[in-house]
Parts: C-alpha cells; structure tokens; sequence
C-alpha cells in the first residue's frame, strides 16, 4: 500500500499563480494617463524578443511609456511582492508563528531610520537606485536585523526562537525611538519621510529592478530549495534535531535569506505592510499549510497582488497616487478576514 | 555483542546534576524500560540517547560513537517519541508519518516511491490508513499518540526511544500500541528503550526494567527483580503490594490504613 493522502503542490495551482501574474501584469501595462491596448503592448513586447519582429504600431511616445515607466513599475511590483510574501512565509515557518511577518526582528524599524537620516540630511532624495536613501535604508534594515540575532542569542544558552523575537521588539522600538526624534528635530522633512515610510512604487526605473532581481533570484533559490526543511521545522527544535535537521543553522540560513530579500525590498519601495501576512496566510487557507505549497504560491499571489494593489493606487484619484502601504492594508485587511471567516481550516 | 552501549552518562542541568555516571549496554531486540518516580532522570536519561541532550560520556550504536556522527546520520540510528510532542494542528496526518523518512531523504530533496511505500504499511499497520486526510488538529489523544509511534517506525531506526508511549491511551488502544511494538520488535529486530509510569504494564512487555531513583540506577533486571515492594515502595515514597497473577507482576496501591 502507498501512502495517497499528502498534501503537494498541485501544477494546476502554479498555473493559476503564473496566468494571474500575467494577467495583471497586462492590464496594468494598458492602463493609465495615455490609453494604449493590451494587444498593441503584447505585439511591442515580441517585437523586442531576440529574433522575433512583428509589426508594432505604437509610437515612439507610447513605446516609451510602456518601457520606461510601466513595464518597470509592474515588474518591481512584483518582485516587491514575490520577495515580501515568501520572506513573511519563511519567517512564519522558523518560527512558527503566525503572526510572524517580514519585520519582525527590527528589519522596518531600521530602514525608517535609515531613510529618515538619508532625508534629513539631504544626503538623497530617496528616488533612483544610486541614491543615498535606498542604500541607507537596505544598511539599516540588516544592521537592525544583525543586531537583534546577536542580542537574541547572547546570554541564553537555550537559544530559543522566542528570545530572538523578543530581541526583534526591543531592538525595533529603539530605532524607531530614534527616528521619532530624529524626525521630530526636522519637521520640515516630515512630510518626505512620510511618503517613504508609506511606501511607493511611482519613481519605479530599471535601476531598482536590477537592485533587487539579484536579491530576490539569489534568496528564493536557497529558500525554496529548504521548502520540505522547513515543514519539519513545524515539528519543533527537539523532533526536528531527532530527525537529523539542525534547526539552529536551519533557521540562521533562513533568516538572513528572508532578511536579505526584505532589506533590498524596502530599499526600493519603502515600507510596505501586510503583504507578508495575508498572502501566505491565505494561501494556507486556500491550498494548504504545507510550506511546499505556501512558498512558491505566496511569491506568485504576493507578486500579482502587489501589482493589482499597485494599478488601483495610480488610476481610482488619478493623477494623483494613494501610497501603496494604505491600499495593501485597505483592500487587504477586509478580504483576508473574509476569507478567514468563510474557511473551515484552521491557522 | 550489545547494539547499543552506553558508558558513564552524566548530565548536569545548571548547578544540579540531573544523571550521574550511568551505563548500560542494550541487545540488539531486546526491550528495556526504564521506571522511577518525576524527576528521577528518565527523561534526561533518553532525551541523552536521543542527543538532544548535551552529557559526558560515550553513546555507541553498533559500535559508532553517536557524538562523532552527523545528525543525519544519528537519525538513521536512533529514533525519539517524546512525551509531548509539538503537534501542527494543521498538517495532515499523512505527511506528519513522512516527515519521518526525512533522514533517508536527501537534504534538498524530496521523498521517493520507497518513502511512500514504507509510510503507506505502517499506516496500515496500525490502522491508521483512515486517518492520512485528516489534520493533525482534528485526531483524538489516542489517534494522535499511534501517529507520533509511526512517525518515529517509518524512521527505520534499529534503536526506537519512547518516552511515555502509553500515557494517552485507554486500554485497548495501550495493548494494541504495545503488541504492535512486540510484534516489530520480533521481526525487525527493533531494540526499544522507553520509560513507562504503568510498573505492571513495565513488567509485562518489557525483557528488563531499570529503576532510576535521583538519577541513579536503583536496581537493574526483569520483572521479578526490580518490582518488589521493598524497591517501588522506598523510590517511589508510595504504599503497594506486589501480586503475582500468571506470573506477572501487578502493582496495586494500597489505601492509607486509618491511626
């Protein structure tokens, strides 16, 4: 007899996650100030493959608009929210704890810093890859995190993952102590610091792509690859050391992945909330808990709901923007409680 | 030769010493069982065997030091149930018996047809073959304790470490729990080491108990050496008589006898 009944990642599911991706990623590019068809930017995309050449009849303008302003922005979108869906995730399962997300151990609260400090000090003004504040801001969320392992670990020999958050939540109301009053001693940036904290995806170029493409490849290899690690870890520290896992250096590699990839997130799109908490989650509910079917799904949901976020932030007050972090929250806080009240799983 | 061998275990948990200087060497099938009040060292004594435990001494496994080899490798060895197991409430059944192959899966992989194979009769072993949908959350104590006792057999380990295995269980299910462990023992050669708190359930299945008072040995043989009065009762501060019924030893408390 063979055991039948196990939980996988069904194919249908990564076809579901990749159409829907496509999906949005097509009508966002449609979409905006100029009027320019889904087919028009499907043929201009082919045309610019290697060896293909089609008849493309945009004009030079809306070719513009479409490779330097939108095809950036969609694809930083999602790769922002590919990398904060899965790093929350990850986070989750090493921890085992629901409520876990991509900031927990002090990574937000030391990239406000950072920015805050870049801003105040116009040292950039936190739009363009080559500016200060990104950097600043990716150097604060992992010296923030650095700091929080260390403390964490030091003077408790058990080494258990609660001390770690518990350094997390020390570590992140220092910073942000230090930020408060930073920000209060220059209330003619506040307004800038503001708008960074919120998060945004409108100075989008090819130049924050190419920042966090290498992050975000490098980090989900190495954590998709730990995927059926990481459901014995959901055993606990003793039953997985049992089974042959060494959860300490487990949870070591998947905490500088996941912060690695939040870091270079951050840095380009400010700090936005909540994805990495309702993407996985209801990818749990919907699919199952395995982390063999919550990791790849959240990257592929978390990507097409950061775009989706993203395209209803631009276009319903257009021109103006909403910033993205109040319509992550917005929009996602009322469905992730639908769909938590109308599933039978539990969390 | 003895499969398992253990020399001069001592452990120190902070300034108390928990376990000190403790061997024994196990045959390959046999089944030990170690007994003895709360706090006597029977836990620490197995979580110790289990290397989740840091202690002085030597822990042999058919002759390889059980320190000097990697985790994965110890796993391949040794198995552990322990007595209270972190439980997913939301994985199902099924995968949490897989989880069990996990040392004879590479590290980056996933399981093969063999792993299945394996997990699908022991779940029909112990009649779990229902249970694989469900969720760990929705299984009774009983359910729950014969899928952590299959978990730690789809392990394939020769040596099998039970704290407790029992505890959970009514009756019936503590039998079934127990014959099943007998049975394998005879065909696999499985050698078991747990720890029981039933002294007369102790007696009856296991081939020697231990008697661990403060982290000592007491008193070391089967049955008929170990379960006395003079023994249970002093370790145990505990009033009992000692039946024999069928040639089993059964341990029956006894009331307090008015002044």
């Amino acid at each position: 007899m063979v055991l039948a009944n196990y939980e996988r990642l069904r194919p249908v599911w990564l076809l579901v996650g990749i159409v829907s991706v496509l999906a949005v990623a097509a009508v966002s590019l449609s979409l905006g100030p100029a009027n320019i068809s889904v087919g028009s930017i499907i043929y201009e995309i082919i045309d610019r493959l290697p060896l293909l050449k089609t008849n493309t009849e945009l004009s030079e303008i809306h070719s513009n608009i479409v490779w330097e302003v939108r095809l950036p922005r969609v694809i930083l979108g999602g790769l922002v929210g590919a990398t904060l869906a899965l790093s929350g995730a990850t986070y989750q399962a090493v921890f085992r704890n629901p409520l876990a997300d991509p900031y927990l151990l002090g990574a937000a609260a030391g990239a406000g810093l950072g920015a805050t400090l870049g801003l105040v000090n116009r040292w950039g003004d936190g739009s363009g890859a080559t500016d200060a504040v990104p950097l600043l801001a990716f150097g604060g969320a992992l010296l923030a995190v650095a700091i929080t392992y260390f403390m964490g670990l030091r003077g408790d020999s058990s080494r258990s993952p609660a001390s770690l958050l518990l350094a997390g939540v020390a570590v992140a109301s220092f910073l942000t102590a230090i930020q408060t009053f930073v920000l209060q001693q220059n209330a003619d940036t506040i307004r800038q610091v503001y708008t960074w904290i919120l998060g945004r995806l409108n100075t989008a170029s090819w130049g924050e792509v190419w920042l966090l493409l290498p992050y975000a490849i490098g980090t989900s290899c190495v954590i998709l690859l730990n995927r059926r690690i990481l459901d014995v870890m959901r055993l606990g520290d003793a039953e997985a050391a049992s089974l042959g896992i060494r959860p300490d250096r487990t949870r070591k590699i998947m905490v500088v992945a996941a912060s690695l990839a939040t870091a270079a997130a951050v840095a380009v799109s400010g700090l936005i909330s909540f994805v990495g908490i309702i993407v996985p989650h209801t990818i749990r509910i919907l699919f199952g808990s395995s982390n063999r079917i919550v990791l790849p799904l959240s990257m592929l949901f978390g990507a097409s709901f950061m775009m989706t976020v993203d395209l209803v932030g631009r276009t319903v007050i257009s021109p103006s923007e909403i910033p993205i972090g109040v319509i992550t929250a917005f929009c996602g806080a009322p469905f992730f409680i639908f769909v938590l009240r109308s599933s039978r799983r539990s969390i | 030769m003895a499969l398992l061998e253990a020399k001069n275990i001592s452990v120190t948990l902070g300034e108390h010493r928990a376990l000190g200087s403790i061997s024994l060497s196990v045959q390959s099938g046999e089944w030990l069982t170690i007994i003895g009040p709360n706090g006597s060292g029977k836990s620490t004594f197995l979580n110790a065997l289990a290397s989740l435990q840091n202690y002085e001494g030597l822990v042999t496994v058919g002759g390889k030091s059980l320190s000097e080899l990697t985790a994965r490798n110890r796993a391949q060895l040794v198995s552990y149930v322990p007595q209270d197991p972190i439980v997913p409430l939301d994985m199902l059944a099924g995968d949490y018996v897989l989880l069990g192959r996990t040392p004879h899966i590479s590290a980056l992989g996933v399981e093969g047809k063999d792993d299945l194979n394996i997990v699908g009769e022991i779940l029909s072993r112990l009649d779990l073959e229902e249970l694989g949908s469900r969720s760990m959350g929705s299984l009774s104590g009983g359910e729950l304790q014969r899928c952590q006792l299959a978990r730690a057999l789809a392990q394939m380990t020769p040596v099998i470490l039970l704290d407790e295995p029992t505890a959970a269980l009514d009756l019936g299910h503590q039998q079934q729990a127990l014959d099943l462990l007998e049975e394998l023992r005879r065909e696999r050669q499985l050698t078991i080491i747990s720890t029981m708190h039933d002294l007369t359930l102790a007696g009856q299945y296991s081939d020697r108990l231990m008697l661990f008072d403060h982290g000592t040995v007491v008193a070391d043989g089967n049955a008929e050496d170990v379960i006395k009065v003079e023994l249970i009762s002093g370790t145990y501060s505990a009033r009992i008589r000692v039946i024999e019924v069928d040639g089993a030893q059964v341990v029956v408390p006894r009331t307090k006898e008015p002044e």
